[in-house]
């Protein structure tokens, strides 16, 4: 399963390899198609062991360190003081997709299923509490690539 | 994909490490692609990274590659009733924002303030060092003079705190293994010192006999035509004493077992390297990419030159001596694949050849040989020969032979405990008198080189040891003054003058020539006459770059010619004190009004303040007609020439600090000469002067509003008499009446001019 899917690449990348994939959540493909709506639904078929693996880009736009001006920094991953109201909208909204990619890995974990959350490499994602402590699971780390690799 | 974008994934898929493959060939050398801010796109802004989202197919492959593998390993594990596998250990690379989170700490305080208003802890915390503005009691060095400042403010600021900028030249502190040999040369008994270098060379020979057998075994392995080279190297007596003087950088050793590479990265965290200095690096498919046009376009210039047998016989030479292979002609050769570059036609007979031979004896490494290739012309057949040893004119040679200098530069000091220095592949140093032959410190390093195969240049060797010539400079150390001399080579001076002789004769100087002359008056000037002359050098380098037409030697070139000609035939001394820092501070204001008033103030401890005020002569103000102007600015340069024939004797012997308020002239005089010729005259002589006074004058600028001088300059000498000054009577130089000629007619170089 690969949410928050974007161009849907790995869900090609599984098809060509014949690895059954389920329909891959986008938002803009489809309204019914959102996380942040249907997260208990997801948590729920993570923890019955219906998801093998499951693919998580996780939006990075508030957090990768290319963008400028930051809502985030090292210290106060989870948003900084004093923003406007619509970067503080885009900040909440980082947040929850963040806490539900974590909580779905750990559905995942307990059922001995497979994730992936993908993010930049220098994204503050990866400073985020439940992050690390996500992994300091054993058998769970950090690999690392780039798109100039492939 | 061109883009970078490194990617982090946490997973606990135990085959996902496959898709961290490396960056491949072709894409490492092209530029990366930034993905930072915006662009329009499609009618609106959007970020950059949103427009490279999507990741590259190959990379979905790859990841459903390695989720296939790993769904089957869980399956059969649930069959087997075994522990599912995830990643392993070793595959975790660790968060990538563990470093980036540290570093970007100190920048929270920034982005808060941005976006919140909050004050940043810069802010809160105020670092007093950061205004750069001078505090009372701040030692004055640059000179200048804040908003406002009166004039006796800055004389008695000046007085306490102006730091003469020579005096910082002690602080140059030498290397410490040379610094504690100082004092064990001069305190130590002769017989001590001389038992410790016969201890070091009898050492020195044994370790030769174990190491030779080494040595040529490891020379038996290389290919046929490097064995020469490698034959004459005893790098196994060289890794034994650079262990036993423990020098700090044993890359070297490995280097030269594996030999030099003559492309790669050039490490710059190496003791000879200013800290802060970028590394270089050159890779192979740089010099890969065009080698084939590269070398068609050699091919195509390549000519028979006059000096075609000179290159040939040094080919030769070195193919004899194992720096590179014998010369072949071209068609006998596959050129494709190999680096072609033309043999530079460098006549090695003179300091050169010495450098040359030091490169050589470094071996390139074998896996670049076909880097090296080489070609020249001669009778009419266009030959190729190989470099075996490090070549010159490749920066990678002086790079490889000052690794290894420096450590040859440091046994001789550690060990034997020699006062040894080093310029390249130059070793000279200070010695005991009457040391028997074979102890000398000469012969203790012409041993220790020959026996390591990096032997010195016997015919260059100097044991004379009150006097040495080095880089081209006859160095001579006078005991009882104190004094250490400089001055020209005789027989450097003897070539040069013949040139100039020629010019003042055919009055003629080939763009080539002054060229020459130009670089070897510029090392004259530095090396033996104080920086003096430098007004002289200016017509060479003119000519050299716009030559007159007909190649006719301007009138400030036969100016020139005749200053050097004279020069040749004085040979002037640059004589430094060992202790010429502690010479007496004189403090000097000067300053020229519009209306033609000139004064001079000056100060030193035991005379006091003394001032000198005039005007401008009409003698001077006649000859200054052509420049139609108001001659303010050479009125402020010609102050000097009133300084030092009316305050000579004050300033001689001392450390003089010129305050200036003209930028033009403050320059002028910095920089030892000028445009103008009139004020070149004055500059040029006043250094000239200065120097025979072996007076060391620096100038600074002072503001207008700040200058002791500047009221006096107008007639008002009202605030120096109350600062107790003296007044004198001013004077000038004898030949300022006439100062258009009076080079032609002065029997030597400033001798009789004041």
């Amino acid at each position: 399963m690969e949410l928050m899917a974007g161009e849907c690449i790995i869900s090609c990348g599984w098809r060509l390899h014949r690895v059954p994939t389920a329909v891959p959540w986008e938002l803009k493909n489809s309204k019914h198609l959102d996380v942040l709506l249907y997260w208990r639904e997801l948590s729920d078929l993570a923890l019955q062991a219906y998801v093998c693996l499951a693919w998580l880009g996780t939006v990075c736009k508030t957090y990768t360190l290319a963008r400028l001006p930051r809502l985030r920094s090292a210290l106060m991953p989870w948003g900084l003081y004093g923003l406007r109201v619509d970067e503080q909208h885009k900040v909440s909204e980082g947040n929850c997709l963040a806490l539900f990619s974590v909580l779905l890995a750990a559905c995942l974990y307990q059922v001995q299923a497979y994730f992936i959350i993908e993010n930049p490499k220098l994204s503050l994602l990866w400073l985020l509490q439940p992050f690390m402590q996500l992994h300091m699971l054993q058998g769970v780390g950090f690999v690392e690539t780039t798109f100039r690799a492939h | 994909m061109v883009i970078m974008k490194p990617l982090a994934l946490l997973t606990n898929l135990p085959t996902l490490w496959q898709v961290d493959v490396p960056v491949p060939q072709e894409m490492q050398y092209k530029p990366p692609f930034v993905l930072r801010g915006q662009m329009e796109w499609q009618g609106e802004y959007r970020w950059l990274t949103f427009l490279f989202e999507a990741y590259p197919a190959l990379f979905g492959q790859a990841v459903g590659q390695a989720s296939r593998e790993a769904l089957d390993m869980r399956a059969q594990a649930t069959v087997q009733g075994t522990v599912v596998p995830m990643l392993h250990a070793q595959w975790d690379q660790g968060n990538p924002m563990a470093q980036a989170g540290l570093q970007e700490q100190w920048q929270l305080s920034d982005v808060q303030a941005v976006h919140n208003g909050i004050p940043s802890e810069d802010e809160l915390y105020l670092d007093d060092d950061c205004y750069n503005w001078p505090a009372v009691g701040e030692v004055m060095h640059c000179g200048g003079a804040w908003s406002g400042m009166l004039p006796q403010e800055h004389y008695e600021r000046a007085k306490e705190h102006c730091k003469h900028g020579g005096t910082n030249a002690w602080q140059i502190e030498p290397e410490p293994s040379l610094q504690a040999n100082i004092p064990y040369m001069s305190v130590t008994p002769k017989e001590q010192i001389l038992g410790q270098r016969a201890m070091f060379l009898e050492v020195l020979r044994e370790w030769q006999k174990e190491t030779l057998p080494i040595a040529k075994a490891w020379a038996a392995q290389v290919p046929p035509e490097c064995s020469k080279l490698y034959e004459t190297l005893n790098i196994p007596l060289l890794k034994k004493v650079f262990e036993a003087a423990q020098v700090e950088d044993m890359t070297i050793i490995h280097d030269l077992f594996y030999c030099f590479p003559v492309i790669g990265e050039m490490p710059h965290d190496v003791p000879f390297v200013r800290p802060g200095a970028w590394g270089m690096k050159l890779e192979e498919s740089e010099v890969m990419e065009n080698q084939e046009e590269l070398k068609q376009r050699v091919f195509a210039k390549l000519r028979e030159y006059e000096y075609s047998h000179d290159v040939k016989n040094e080919t030769v030479r070195d193919a004899e001596a194992g720096f590179m292979t014998m010369p072949q002609p071209v068609e006998t050769l596959n050129t494709s694949g190999k680096v072609c570059t033309r043999r530079l036609p460098v006549r090695e007979v003179t300091f050169k050849r010495d450098i040359s031979k030091a490169y050589r004896r470094c071996p390139n490494v074998w896996h670049h040989a076909h880097l090296t290739w080489t070609t020249y012309v001669f009778a009419g057949i266009q030959w190729v020969s190989r470099h075996i040893g490090s070549c010159f004119g490749n920066i990678p040679s002086v790079w490889n032979f000052h690794l290894l200098g420096q450590g040859a530069a440091l046994s001789p000091r550690r060990l034997p405990k020699l006062l040894i220095c080093r310029y390249v592949d130059d070793y000279f140093g200070v010695d005991l008198e009457d040391v028997p032959p074979g102890l000398r410190a000469g012969d203790v390093v012409d041993e220790f080189t020959t026996a390591v195969g990096y032997p010195t240049d016997l015919a260059k060797s100097n044991d004379e040891r009150k006097e040495m010539q080095v880089l081209g400079v006859q160095v001579e150390i006078l005991d009882e003054e104190q004094q250490i001399a400089f001055s020209i080579q005789e027989d450097k001076a003897v070539r040069w003058s013949a040139d100039v002789h020629k010019v003042l004769t055919e009055r003629l100087c080939p763009a080539g020539i002054a060229a020459k002359l130009a670089g070897r008056f510029s090392s004259v000037v530095t090396t033996s006459m104080n920086q003096c002359g430098r007004a002289y050098v200016r017509a060479y380098y003119a000519q050299a770059a716009a030559p007159m037409p007909r190649e006719e030697a301007s009138p400030w070139m036969l100016i020139s010619s005749w200053f050097w000609m004279q020069c040749s035939s004085e040979q002037p001394r640059s004589v430094v004190s060992v202790q010429w820092w502690h010479r007496p501070r004189t403090l000097v204001w000067t300053d020229a009004a519009g209306d033609g008033g000139l004064s001079v103030v000056i100060w030193r401890q035991d005379i006091g303040l003394r001032f000198t005020r005039t005007k401008l002569l009409a003698a001077i103000v006649q000859q200054l007609m052509a420049r139609e102007d108001n001659q303010i600015g050479v009125m402020e340069t010609i102050i000097g020439l009133l300084l030092l024939a009316t305050y000579g004797e004050v300033v001689r012997n001392s450390l003089c600090t010129m305050f200036v308020d003209n930028v033009g002239s403050m320059f002028a005089w910095i920089r030892g000469g000028s445009k103008a010729p009139e004020q070149n005259i004055f500059v040029g002589q006043g250094w000239l002067h200065f120097s025979m006074l072996n007076c060391y004058p620096e100038i600074l600028r002072v503001e207008s509003g700040a200058n002791l001088a500047d009221v006096p300059s107008r007639g008002d000498d009202t605030l120096l008499k109350l600062l107790g000054a003296q007044g004198d009577a001013p004077q000038w130089p004898s030949w300022i009446t006439d100062f258009w000629s009076h080079l032609w007619l002065a029997p030597g170089p400033g001798a009789a001019l004041f």
